[in-house]
């Protein structure tokens, strides 16, 4: 009887005063990842190796002899220069296989799709009518990134943001704990009705597992952390609350420096 | 005595040193050596591929790979939190049986079948840092049955795998003979081709964005699709593959169209494991009815 | 005379033969492909084959909503713009109601049908969807799940499994 009053089972673990779940909301890179110098000239060092050892644009199958499409193509990519036995080169003699040069890459010129507009005016009144205009890549930095918008999800779209609220104090993740009244609820379902509450429903996210990514074990209260992204829709705060989405450097700079420490490997570096 | 005891060489096995019975020590197999291979002349062949110097020196980095940076930067993590089970235990597969170990000939012998059933099973280890779920490779088998009629049509089918994959493709032959289809052993009879790397996550990207949506048909993929082992396939038609931009965007090139079937190789070892990998690349699944 | 006449019922057996075969197995240019076996490829010495690389052009692809993909490609395009795609499909994008399911190329009756009377369809959605919103929301979400395979069981768990194959023998 007394060894099973001094025994602590894992069943009998002292009440923790109060459960919490925090929401990790992240929103997903939207474009290709910045990358550093070096990687990029790497990337391009390997293609130009690439580009020299492809083989040759079988042009005679997409381009057959005599149509207009064939004369176009000719107009713009000139033959090589003949090798001519009676000739000395002085820089190496041309190795001309099916109309190409060997001895370097291969160029090819495409006749264009798109129409080339000679005036600015017409180019901009083209952009939004025509489907023939060219197509250029987007801007990769928005008009959030240039105006500094950090309530906006268009903003870093090369980054992974995170939600991040203000409860006038100080800024953290978006925090809900059980109230006493209220029956027991999963962990998951206690930050989703915690988010619908503050951002509003027009949220589309997708839990990643009803299991917490993390636990913030303190003397009186236990924190579990459930990882979530953000699809579609946005976080409408209601009863006016302040809220960012930020990346993980600006998280640093906001969230408190030992709950920061805590979280940090949770965050994601891209 | 003592010093056969307690040293274990190559030459010799444990086993043969149990009391009991006595054996003859079985001889290894000859290794079969390619001496020609061998010459001066072959030396270039002694690089290996992923060197400059080679010969068949290809580069594979040359450019940034959006959808392997997706699988780095977001798959990874969320798939291990997905599956991740407490308390978790390796699920063992059933395994060859030995026939015991009382005499030589038993010792021997090949092993016995699994317990129940025809088929070894490997075993099912909980998901961890070290084993996440990846995509390995993927395999298109374009098998051509009118290629046994028109040898030609080979070459049809392996243009059209090369203009959709960017990859040679390698010939298929029959393995087996039936009469009434024509079939005949060693008859070339289509093409597959294996992607991995850029190649494969291009192709990825290409079904999911560009291809698959606009087929009216496709309700995604069946889910019970999968060889059980983490490998999901499915086909596609000859129309289905008009849709490959390659192929759209110059009709009057390919008279004939053939379909093919798509075998993603994943790492997982369930195939649940390896559906929920493919959707968070982005396939739909369903439910057969 | 005579052997025009058997000519002419002779070509005119052999194109009806030829469509019926056509027919079966649907292969364009069949019998109008020979191959020369005089032509043999050359071959290449062991170790000195180089890697198959095709050339290949970079092509900018432009999705419906507006982004654009860069893709390596062997078809000489420069850009290629999608009308139809992965952005604008109703399968892929389960919770966007803007994404009408009627093909405008669709030939069935039910099709014609809804197409005629869309306008109807509407008001009644509308009327409907004050009195679901909520209800609405919670399917969205649903169905997104499905999509994501959450639901999805695994029947096989164990080491266990019945071999899919059956047990004949080749």
């Amino acid at each position: 009887m007394l060894s099973k009053v001094n025994l602590r089972a894992y069943s009998s673990a002292v009440k923790p005063s109060s459960i919490s779940s925090t929401l990790l909301l992240s929103r997903n890179p939207v474009i290709t990842a910045d990358i550093p110098k070096f990687e990029d000239q790497y990337f391009k060092y390997q293609n130009e190796l690439w580009r020299r050892l492809m083989w040759t644009f079988p042009k005679w199958f997409y381009y057959r002899v005599g149509t207009l499409s064939e004369q176009r193509f000719r107009e713009l990519n000139k033959r090589p220069l003949y090798n001519n036995p009676n000739i000395e080169y002085p820089r190496g003699r041309p190795e001309i296989r099916q109309e190409r040069d060997r001895r370097f890459k291969q160029e090819v010129i495409l006749p264009k799709t798109y129409e080339e507009n000679k005036s600015s005016e017409d180019e901009e009144a083209a952009a939004n009518t025509s489907m023939s205009r060219k197509i250029t890549p987007n801007s990769r930095t928005t008009k959030a990134d240039e105006s500094g918008d950090t309530s906006s999800l268009e903003r870093k779209l090369a980054r992974t943001l995170y939600l991040v609220i203000n409860d006038g104090k100080s800024w953290k993740f978006p925090n809900f704990s059980l109230q006493s009244t209220e029956a027991v609820k999963p962990l998951h379902l206690l930050a989703e009705e915690g988010l619908y509450q503050i951002g509003g429903k027009n949220i589309n996210y997708f839990n990643v597992s009803n299991t917490p990514c993390h636990l913030i074990n303190k003397d009186d209260s236990k924190e579990y952390l459930i990882k979530s992204h953000i699809l579609s829709g946005q976080f409408v705060p209601q009863q006016s609350l302040k809220f960012m989405w930020l990346t993980k450097e600006e998280l640093s700079e906001h969230l408190d420096a030992t709950y920061f420490k805590e979280v940090e490997h949770l965050l994601n570096e891209i | 005595m003592m010093i056969k005891g307690s040293i274990r060489c190559f030459s010799s096995s444990s086993r043969a040193l149990r009391a009991g019975y006595s054996t003859v020590e079985p001889v290894h197999h000859l290794v079969k050596i390619r001496k020609a291979a061998l010459k001066p002349g072959y030396k270039d062949l002694l690089i290996p591929k992923n060197d400059i110097r080679a010969v068949g020196f290809k580069p594979e980095e040359i450019c940034q790979d959006r959808v392997h940076e997706h699988y780095v930067n977001t798959i990874q993590s969320d798939m291990l939190l997905h599956f991740y089970e407490h308390d978790a235990k390796v699920i063992e597969g059933n395994k060859k049986r030995s026939w015991g170990t009382d005499s030589p000939y038993a010792l021997y012998r090949n092993l016995k079948k699994p317990k129940g059933l025809s088929k070894p099973t490997k075993d099912i280890h909980p998901v961890t840092y070290k084993n996440i779920p990846e995509l390995k490779s993927i395999v298109i088998n374009a098998y051509n049955s009118d290629a046994l009629d028109e040898s030609w049509l080979n070459i049809s089918t392996k243009l059209q795998l090369s203009q959709i994959t960017n990859v040679k493709p390698k010939q298929l032959y029959n393995k087996s003979n039936v009469l009434p289809w024509k079939v005949r052993e060693g008859k070339p009879c289509g093409a597959k081709v294996e992607l991995t790397g850029r190649d494969m996550n291009q192709f990825l990207s290409t079904l999911t964005e560009l291809v698959l949506p606009r087929i009216r048909t496709f309700k995604g993929i069946k889910n019970t699709s999968g060889d059980s082992n983490g490998n999901i396939s499915f086909g596609l038609t000859s129309e289905d593959v008009k849709y490959f931009p390659e192929i759209e965007n110059f009709q009057e090139l390919f008279p004939n169209l053939f379909g093919f079937h798509i075998t993603f190789k994943t790492s997982a070892r369930t195939d649940e494991q390896a559906r929920t990998l493919l959707s968070s690349y982005g396939f739909p699944f369903y439910n057969p009815a | 005379m005579f052997s025009a006449v058997n000519n002419a019922r002779f070509a005119g057996q052999k194109s009806l033969n030829s469509i019926t075969k056509d027919f079966q197995r649907g292969i364009a240019m069949k019998g109008d492909v020979h191959l020369s076996n005089r032509r043999v490829m050359r071959k290449i010495r062991l170790g000195k084959a180089r890697p198959a690389i095709f050339y290949q052009f970079d092509t900018l692809v432009e999705l419906s909503d507006g982004s654009v993909i860069k893709r390596r490609s062997q078809a000489p395009r420069d850009e290629i713009r999608m009308i139809n795609d992965q952005r604008s499909s109703s399968l892929w994008n389960p919770h966007r109601s803007d994404l009408s399911s009627v093909d405008s190329t669709a030939t069935g009756r039910i099709s014609k049908f809804k197409q005629r009377f869309a306008a109807f369809e509407a008001d009644n959605a509308e009327n409907a969807g004050e009195a679901e919103a909520d209800g609405k929301a919670a399917k969205e979400q649903d169905s997104y799940i499905e999509l994501m395979g959450r639901n999805v069981q695994e029947v096989q768990k164990g080491g266990k499994i019945a071999s899919k194959k059956s047990g004949k023998k080749k």
